[in-house]
């Protein structure tokens, strides 16, 4: 049957995407972003899409196997970068914490090959 | 020759006479009536579920769509070699829908054993079946037990030779919307979740194109509200109101979605418990399989009109 944390971490990268995507749409909101943080921005959600669907497909195509520690690592920061959003924290702050976030999801790719 | 004995003009009396037997309602006519019923079910579900994964392709596709113009309007660029995955997985989407019509072809083939030409479309239909099968990777890998069920009952139909088989071919059909049921039910949330990405992602740009003052979503309105004509001006209140009423209907899409694949589930697990009744001798409940394939038939046509994208 499709492994329980293989789905996990494909709901965490969809949240890690959406999250991405709403920044997005509101990078012309106050308070002004400099242009490397929009392409800081722009750039980690391009990553955000391609790792979604890499792993969607192999969710399809291919089984997983464990991915407890990262996920669970990942449900983590995605906590903190919500929390960092609804507290308006500097923006620079929230999009390290999105980096990081990324960078999970890259990793998480990894296992589910 | 006498005109009486000629074989085929005697297989037609005696097809005739089968009938004119069957219109005064003999017992063993009536388990042929409900074993048409069953079969004509079978099909019924298997189409609807066909139609249930060429949807999912169809929002994939649509998906992807949006997410180009997304990252275009956005300066994005993605990895160059995103669009195949997409593509690669849209295939695996379509390959469920290719296996839904060769169960589909099995129902009708099957329904056609009482006809002594009938059992060489079975065989083929179990032929294709047992291709179809094979052409979905993850059956073998992490569905071994509903794999290895699919496939028995797919050589099982394949070796229907005579029309006696009907029972046996009955008993492998059942077998078969058991592990569809069961393969439907895994990859549920899987296809939840690509849905709930087509479904932000449509979201998200019609936010994205309303702040940019590119989109009007007012015109989402109805006109009409209990046939009370209602004009909200142009402005800030009808967009806030039509971007409200986009979020609703979002929401409906995913509960319409989420409702077909469950419906779908169901009537594949009805049909498989009206299968063991017939050949336990009891009267099938053929109704509750034709219910739900009827309630998830009216949830995905609600879907794919909610999620029409117009080119």
């Amino acid at each position: 049957m499709t492994n329980p944390t293989g789905l996990a971490a494909l709901e965490l990268l969809l949240q890690q995407k959406m999250t991405l995507e709403e920044q997005i749409v509101a990078i012309d909101d106050p308070p002004a972003k400099s242009d490397e943080q929009k392409a800081a921005l722009k750039g980690a959600y391009a990553r955000a899409v391609a790792t979604y669907e890499a792993a969607a497909t192999k969710m399809l195509v291919d089984d997983e196997t464990a991915l407890a520690g990262l996920v669970s690592q990942g449900r983590e920061i995605q906590r903190q970068v919500e929390a960092s959003i609804a507290a308006g924290d500097a923006f620079d702050k929230t999009l390290t914490l999105l980096a990081g976030a990324v960078g999970i999801g890259t990793s998480i790719l990894t296992l589910l090959h | 020759m006498s005109r009486l004995l000629h074989p085929l003009r005697a297989g037609r009396a005696l097809g005739l006479a089968a009938v004119l037997l069957c219109t005064v309602a003999l017992p063993g006519c009536e388990e042929t009536r409900q074993i048409d019923r069953l079969l004509a079910a079978g099909m019924t579900t298997a189409t609807q579920l066909a139609a249930y994964y060429d949807a999912l392709a169809s929002a994939e596709v649509d998906a992807w769509r949006l997410q180009t113009l997304f990252n275009s309007l956005n300066g994005i660029s993605v990895d160059p070699t995103t669009a195949p995955t997409v593509n690669e997985r849209i295939a695996a989407e379509h390959r469920r829908g290719d296996f839904a019509r060769a169960l589909e072809q099995q129902f009708s083939a099957l329904a056609q054993l009482r006809d002594p030409a009938g059992a060489k479309s079975a065989a083929e239909a179990g032929q294709g079946l047992g291709t179809a099968i094979h052409a979905l990777p993850k059956l073998g890998t992490s569905l071994p037990s509903a794999a290895a069920d699919l496939g028995a009952a797919a050589g099982d139909l394949l070796r229907l030779q005579r029309r006696r088989d009907l029972d046996r071919g009955l008993k492998a059909i059942s077998k078969l919307t058991g592990a569809t049921a069961s393969f439907l039910n895994d990859e549920k949330p899987v296809y939840a979740n690509l849905v709930a990405n087509r479904i932000a992602m449509g979201s998200h740009l019609v936010e994205m194109l309303v702040k940019r003052k590119q989109a009007t979503p007012g015109v989402l309105l109805p006109t009409k509200i209990d046939g009370i004509p209602v004009a909200i001006p142009a402005g800030d209140p009808g967009t806030s109101a039509g971007l409200a009423l986009a979020g609703v209907q979002a929401t409906r899409a995913g509960l319409d979605w989420a409702c077909a694949g469950d419906e779908l589930q169901l009537a594949l697990t009805s049909l498989q418990a009206a299968e063991s009744q017939m050949r336990a001798g009891a009267a099938p409940a053929i109704d509750d399989a034709q219910g739900h394939t009827a309630r998830a038939q009216s949830c995905l046509a609600s879907f794919v009109a909610l999620t029409k994208v117009e080119p």
